[in-house]
Protein backbone atom coordinates (compact mmCIF):
# COMPACT_ATOMS: atom_id res chain seq x y z
CA UNK A 1 0.00 0.00 0.00
CA UNK A 2 1.39 3.37 -1.05
CA UNK A 3 1.88 5.41 2.13
CA UNK A 4 1.61 8.68 0.24
CA UNK A 5 -2.07 8.23 -0.53
CA UNK A 6 -4.20 11.00 0.88
CA UNK A 7 -7.04 10.32 3.28
CA UNK A 8 -9.51 11.03 0.48
CA UNK A 9 -7.84 8.47 -1.77
CA UNK A 10 -7.85 5.86 0.98
CA UNK A 11 -11.56 6.41 1.63
CA UNK A 12 -12.28 6.17 -2.08
CA UNK A 13 -10.33 2.90 -2.37
CA UNK A 14 -12.15 1.49 0.64
CA UNK A 15 -15.50 2.32 -0.93
CA UNK A 16 -14.37 0.42 -4.03
CA UNK A 17 -13.79 -2.68 -1.95
CA UNK A 18 -10.15 -2.34 -0.97
CA UNK A 19 -10.04 -3.49 2.65
CA UNK A 20 -6.31 -2.77 2.83
CA UNK A 21 -7.16 0.92 2.53
CA UNK A 22 -8.96 0.68 5.86
CA UNK A 23 -5.93 -0.96 7.44
CA UNK A 24 -3.81 1.91 6.16
CA UNK A 25 -6.19 4.37 7.82
CA UNK A 26 -5.89 2.46 11.09
CA UNK A 27 -2.10 2.40 10.96
CA UNK A 28 -1.97 6.07 10.01
CA UNK A 29 -4.13 7.31 12.88
CA UNK A 30 -4.03 4.68 15.64
CA UNK A 31 -1.22 6.28 17.66
CA UNK A 32 -2.61 9.81 17.59
CA UNK A 33 -6.15 8.73 18.36
CA UNK A 34 -4.99 6.38 21.11
CA UNK A 35 -2.83 9.08 22.68
CA UNK A 36 -5.75 11.50 22.52
CA UNK A 37 -8.17 9.09 24.19
CA UNK A 38 -5.51 8.07 26.72
CA UNK A 39 -5.01 11.69 27.68
CA UNK A 40 -8.68 11.85 28.66
CA UNK A 41 -9.26 8.48 30.31
CA UNK A 42 -5.77 8.01 31.77
CA UNK A 43 -6.04 4.23 31.57
CA UNK A 44 -4.38 2.24 28.76
CA UNK A 45 -6.84 -0.69 28.81
CA UNK A 46 -9.83 1.62 28.65
CA UNK A 47 -8.20 3.69 25.90
CA UNK A 48 -7.46 0.49 23.95
CA UNK A 49 -11.08 -0.67 24.27
CA UNK A 50 -12.48 2.66 23.14
CA UNK A 51 -10.00 2.76 20.25
CA UNK A 52 -11.03 -0.70 19.13
CA UNK A 53 -14.72 0.26 19.24
CA UNK A 54 -13.88 3.41 17.30
CA UNK A 55 -12.16 1.69 14.40
CA UNK A 56 -14.76 -1.07 14.18
CA UNK A 57 -17.41 1.66 13.97
CA UNK A 58 -15.35 3.47 11.33
CA UNK A 59 -15.13 0.26 9.28
CA UNK A 60 -18.89 -0.22 9.41
CA UNK A 61 -19.80 3.36 8.49
CA UNK A 62 -16.94 4.50 6.27
CA UNK A 63 -18.87 3.55 3.14
CA UNK A 64 -21.42 6.22 4.07
CA UNK A 65 -18.84 8.92 4.81
CA UNK A 66 -18.95 11.71 2.24
CA UNK A 67 -16.51 14.34 3.48
CA UNK A 68 -13.32 12.68 2.43
CA UNK A 69 -11.20 15.72 3.06
CA UNK A 70 -12.04 15.84 6.75
CA UNK A 71 -11.42 12.23 7.73
CA UNK A 72 -9.12 13.25 10.58
CA UNK A 73 -11.76 15.56 12.03
CA UNK A 74 -14.38 12.84 11.82
CA UNK A 75 -12.07 10.33 13.51
CA UNK A 76 -11.35 12.57 16.47
CA UNK A 77 -14.96 13.70 16.81
CA UNK A 78 -16.07 10.07 16.95
CA UNK A 79 -13.26 9.31 19.39
CA UNK A 80 -14.48 12.04 21.67
CA UNK A 81 -18.11 10.92 21.41
CA UNK A 82 -17.21 7.33 22.26
CA UNK A 83 -15.08 8.48 25.18
CA UNK A 84 -17.94 10.57 26.54
CA UNK A 85 -20.29 7.60 26.06
CA UNK A 86 -17.88 5.52 28.12
CA UNK A 87 -18.04 8.01 30.95
CA UNK A 88 -21.81 8.19 30.80
CA UNK A 89 -22.04 4.43 31.13
CA UNK A 90 -19.46 4.20 33.87
CA UNK A 91 -19.99 7.28 36.04
CA UNK A 92 -21.41 6.54 39.47
CA UNK A 93 -22.85 9.94 40.08
CA UNK A 94 -24.18 12.67 37.87
CA UNK A 95 -21.32 15.12 37.61
CA UNK A 96 -20.80 17.31 34.61
CA UNK A 97 -17.65 16.17 32.85
CA UNK A 98 -17.01 19.33 30.87
CA UNK A 99 -16.35 22.93 31.70
CA UNK A 100 -15.06 22.20 35.15
CA UNK A 101 -13.30 24.86 37.17
CA UNK A 102 -9.59 24.45 37.40
CA UNK A 103 -9.60 23.82 41.12
CA UNK A 104 -12.36 21.20 41.20
CA UNK A 105 -11.67 17.51 41.11
CA UNK A 106 -12.83 16.11 37.84
CA UNK A 107 -14.89 12.96 37.69
CA UNK A 108 -11.88 11.39 36.05
CA UNK A 109 -9.94 11.83 39.26
CA UNK A 110 -12.75 10.10 41.15
CA UNK A 111 -12.96 7.18 38.79
CA UNK A 112 -9.33 6.66 38.05
CA UNK A 113 -7.55 7.74 41.22
CA UNK A 114 -6.65 4.16 41.94
CA UNK A 115 -5.63 3.47 38.37
CA UNK A 116 -1.95 3.51 37.70
CA UNK A 117 -0.92 6.40 35.47
CA UNK A 118 -0.27 4.83 32.08
CA UNK A 119 2.61 7.18 31.39
CA UNK A 120 4.41 6.16 34.56
CA UNK A 121 4.97 2.77 33.04
CA UNK A 122 7.01 4.34 30.25
CA UNK A 123 8.85 7.05 32.13
CA UNK A 124 12.59 6.54 32.48
CA UNK A 125 13.68 9.68 34.15
CA UNK A 126 12.46 12.09 36.83
CA UNK A 127 11.79 14.94 34.43
CA UNK A 128 9.45 12.92 32.28
CA UNK A 129 7.74 11.58 35.36
CA UNK A 130 7.26 15.05 36.80
CA UNK A 131 5.92 16.49 33.58
CA UNK A 132 3.57 13.66 32.94
CA UNK A 133 2.39 13.88 36.51
CA UNK A 134 1.67 17.54 35.96
CA UNK A 135 -0.22 16.79 32.75
CA UNK A 136 -2.26 14.23 34.63
CA UNK A 137 -3.35 16.83 37.11
CA UNK A 138 -5.01 18.93 34.45
CA UNK A 139 -8.77 18.84 34.05
CA UNK A 140 -10.24 16.67 31.31
CA UNK A 141 -10.90 19.70 29.11
CA UNK A 142 -7.34 20.89 29.50
CA UNK A 143 -5.83 17.46 28.77
CA UNK A 144 -8.05 17.12 25.75
CA UNK A 145 -6.98 20.48 24.36
CA UNK A 146 -3.31 19.65 24.84
CA UNK A 147 -3.82 16.28 23.11
CA UNK A 148 -5.80 17.80 20.24
CA UNK A 149 -3.06 20.34 19.65
CA UNK A 150 -0.80 17.50 18.52
CA UNK A 151 -3.14 16.94 15.59
CA UNK A 152 -5.04 20.13 14.80
CA UNK A 153 -4.55 23.86 14.56
CA UNK A 154 -6.41 26.10 16.97
CA UNK A 155 -8.70 27.16 14.12
CA UNK A 156 -9.56 23.52 13.35
CA UNK A 157 -10.26 22.73 17.00
CA UNK A 158 -12.44 25.83 17.28
CA UNK A 159 -14.44 24.64 14.27
CA UNK A 160 -14.75 21.07 15.60
CA UNK A 161 -15.85 22.16 19.04
CA UNK A 162 -17.87 25.14 17.75
CA UNK A 163 -16.09 27.51 20.11
CA UNK A 164 -14.51 30.91 19.47
CA UNK A 165 -10.79 30.58 18.81
CA UNK A 166 -10.13 33.26 21.44
CA UNK A 167 -11.69 30.98 24.07
CA UNK A 168 -9.31 28.18 23.15
CA UNK A 169 -6.29 30.44 23.13
CA UNK A 170 -7.14 31.75 26.60
CA UNK A 171 -7.71 28.25 27.89
CA UNK A 172 -4.37 27.08 26.52
CA UNK A 173 -2.54 30.01 28.11
CA UNK A 174 -4.20 29.25 31.44
CA UNK A 175 -3.25 25.59 31.07
CA UNK A 176 0.40 26.52 30.66
CA UNK A 177 0.25 28.66 33.81
CA UNK A 178 -1.39 25.81 35.69
CA UNK A 179 1.28 23.34 34.58
CA UNK A 180 3.96 25.69 35.75
CA UNK A 181 2.24 26.03 39.13
CA UNK A 182 1.86 22.24 39.47
CA UNK A 183 5.52 21.67 38.66
CA UNK A 184 6.55 24.31 41.18
CA UNK A 185 4.51 22.58 43.87
CA UNK A 186 5.11 18.91 43.09
CA UNK A 187 8.46 18.82 41.35
CA UNK A 188 10.54 21.75 42.56
CA UNK A 189 13.73 20.19 41.20
CA UNK A 190 12.29 20.20 37.67
CA UNK A 191 10.85 23.65 38.20
CA UNK A 192 14.13 25.07 39.41
CA UNK A 193 16.11 23.37 36.66
CA UNK A 194 13.99 24.29 33.68
CA UNK A 195 11.42 26.88 34.56
CA UNK A 196 13.26 29.52 36.55
CA UNK B 1 -6.37 43.11 21.20
CA UNK B 2 -3.94 41.90 23.83
CA UNK B 3 -0.97 40.52 21.98
CA UNK B 4 -0.35 38.01 24.79
CA UNK B 5 -3.39 36.17 23.38
CA UNK B 6 -1.28 35.20 20.38
CA UNK B 7 1.12 33.22 22.57
CA UNK B 8 -0.40 29.76 21.84
CA UNK B 9 -0.44 30.54 18.10
CA UNK B 10 3.20 31.55 18.29
CA UNK B 11 4.14 28.38 20.16
CA UNK B 12 2.59 26.21 17.43
CA UNK B 13 3.82 28.33 14.49
CA UNK B 14 0.33 29.33 13.51
CA UNK B 15 1.10 33.01 13.06
CA UNK B 16 2.01 34.76 9.83
CA UNK B 17 5.55 35.99 9.34
CA UNK B 18 4.52 39.52 10.18
CA UNK B 19 2.68 38.39 13.30
CA UNK B 20 5.71 36.35 14.41
CA UNK B 21 7.97 39.39 14.17
CA UNK B 22 5.47 41.43 16.13
CA UNK B 23 5.15 38.78 18.82
CA UNK B 24 8.89 38.34 19.20
CA UNK B 25 9.20 42.04 19.87
CA UNK B 26 6.49 41.72 22.50
CA UNK B 27 8.14 38.62 23.99
CA UNK B 28 11.34 40.49 24.69
CA UNK B 29 9.49 42.66 27.20
CA UNK B 30 6.80 40.35 28.59
CA UNK B 31 7.91 38.14 31.54
CA UNK B 32 4.59 36.30 31.62
CA UNK B 33 4.92 35.20 28.00
CA UNK B 34 8.58 34.34 28.54
CA UNK B 35 7.61 32.01 31.41
CA UNK B 36 4.89 30.46 29.28
CA UNK B 37 7.34 29.80 26.44
CA UNK B 38 9.75 28.18 28.90
CA UNK B 39 6.99 25.99 30.32
CA UNK B 40 5.82 24.97 26.87
CA UNK B 41 9.32 24.04 25.70
CA UNK B 42 9.88 21.95 28.83
CA UNK B 43 6.58 20.11 28.42
CA UNK B 44 6.79 19.65 24.66
CA UNK B 45 10.13 17.89 24.64
CA UNK B 46 8.84 15.08 26.84
CA UNK B 47 5.35 14.65 25.43
CA UNK B 48 5.19 11.57 23.28
CA UNK B 49 2.69 9.89 21.02
CA UNK B 50 1.96 6.36 22.18
CA UNK B 51 1.01 3.55 19.89
CA UNK B 52 -1.85 1.13 20.36
CA UNK B 53 -0.59 -2.27 21.49
CA UNK B 54 0.02 -4.52 18.48
CA UNK B 55 -2.43 -7.17 19.67
CA UNK B 56 -5.18 -4.53 19.79
CA UNK B 57 -4.39 -3.47 16.22
CA UNK B 58 -4.56 -7.10 15.10
CA UNK B 59 -7.89 -7.54 16.93
CA UNK B 60 -9.23 -4.55 15.02
CA UNK B 61 -8.17 -6.10 11.72
CA UNK B 62 -9.62 -9.49 12.62
CA UNK B 63 -12.94 -7.88 13.48
CA UNK B 64 -13.02 -5.80 10.32
CA UNK B 65 -10.93 -6.12 7.19
CA UNK B 66 -9.72 -9.67 7.89
CA UNK B 67 -12.90 -11.02 9.41
CA UNK B 68 -13.41 -14.70 8.45
CA UNK B 69 -16.96 -15.78 7.66
CA UNK B 70 -18.05 -18.55 10.02
CA UNK B 71 -20.68 -21.10 9.01
CA UNK B 72 -23.21 -19.12 11.03
CA UNK B 73 -22.38 -15.92 9.19
CA UNK B 74 -22.84 -17.75 5.90
CA UNK B 75 -26.23 -18.99 7.04
CA UNK B 76 -27.29 -15.49 7.98
CA UNK B 77 -26.32 -14.11 4.60
CA UNK B 78 -28.36 -16.70 2.74
CA UNK B 79 -32.02 -15.97 2.04
CA UNK B 80 -34.37 -17.99 4.23
CA UNK B 81 -36.04 -19.74 1.28
CA UNK B 82 -32.67 -20.75 -0.07
CA UNK B 83 -31.66 -22.09 3.30
CA UNK B 84 -34.86 -24.04 3.59
CA UNK B 85 -34.46 -25.42 0.08
CA UNK B 86 -30.97 -26.52 0.90
CA UNK B 87 -32.22 -28.13 4.09
CA UNK B 88 -35.02 -29.86 2.18
CA UNK B 89 -32.61 -31.27 -0.36
CA UNK B 90 -30.35 -32.43 2.42
CA UNK B 91 -33.22 -34.21 4.21
CA UNK B 92 -34.39 -35.82 0.97
CA UNK B 93 -30.92 -37.06 0.27
CA UNK B 94 -30.67 -38.59 3.72
CA UNK B 95 -34.08 -40.34 3.42
CA UNK B 96 -33.36 -41.64 -0.09
CA UNK B 97 -29.92 -42.83 0.81
CA UNK B 98 -31.27 -44.90 3.72
CA UNK B 99 -34.02 -46.72 1.64
CA UNK B 100 -32.92 -50.10 0.27
CA UNK B 101 -33.05 -50.62 -3.54
CA UNK B 102 -35.19 -53.37 -5.04
CA UNK B 103 -32.14 -55.39 -5.77
CA UNK B 104 -31.33 -55.31 -2.10
CA UNK B 105 -34.87 -56.14 -0.93
CA UNK B 106 -34.37 -59.90 -1.24
CA UNK B 107 -31.37 -59.73 1.04
CA UNK B 108 -33.10 -57.23 3.25
CA UNK B 109 -36.03 -59.66 3.86
CA UNK B 110 -33.84 -62.75 3.69
CA UNK B 111 -35.64 -64.07 0.64
CA UNK B 112 -33.67 -66.80 -1.14
CA UNK B 113 -34.53 -68.23 -4.65
CA UNK B 114 -36.52 -71.47 -4.70
CA UNK B 115 -34.43 -74.55 -5.65
CA UNK B 116 -35.58 -77.13 -8.31
CA UNK B 117 -36.69 -79.94 -5.91
CA UNK B 118 -38.56 -77.54 -3.71
CA UNK B 119 -40.39 -76.22 -6.75
CA UNK B 120 -41.57 -79.71 -7.68
CA UNK B 121 -42.87 -80.34 -4.16
CA UNK B 122 -44.73 -77.07 -4.17
CA UNK B 123 -46.22 -77.81 -7.63
CA UNK B 124 -47.39 -81.23 -6.41
CA UNK B 125 -48.98 -79.69 -3.35
CA UNK B 126 -50.79 -77.11 -5.46
CA UNK B 127 -52.13 -79.83 -7.80
CA UNK B 128 -53.38 -81.85 -4.85
CA UNK B 129 -55.03 -78.76 -3.43
CA UNK B 130 -56.64 -77.93 -6.75
CA UNK B 131 -57.95 -81.52 -6.89
CA UNK B 132 -59.56 -81.16 -3.50
CA UNK B 133 -61.12 -77.86 -4.48
CA UNK B 134 -62.52 -79.50 -7.65
CA UNK B 135 -63.83 -82.47 -5.70
CA UNK B 136 -65.55 -80.41 -3.03
CA UNK B 137 -66.18 -77.39 -5.42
Amino acid sequence: MDKKLTDAQLVSRFKNGDSKAFEEIVLRYQAHVYTYILSIVKNPDTASDICQDLFVKIFRTLHKYNEENKLKNWLFTLARNLTMDYFRKNSKRLVPLENQDEDEFSLLDTISDNSPSPLKVLIENAQKEAINDALGKLSMDERELVALKDNFTFAEIAAMQKKPIGTLLSKFSRTLKKLRRILAQRSPEVYNEYLQ
Amino acid sequence: MNICNNLPLYLYSELSEEEVKEFKQHLAFCPACQRAVLTFNTIAQDKEVQSLPLNVIMDIFEKTSRKKKSIWNLAKTLRLSGALAAAGIAVGFVVFSTQPHKADLRNYYNISPIAGSELEEISASISEFEGLVTYYG
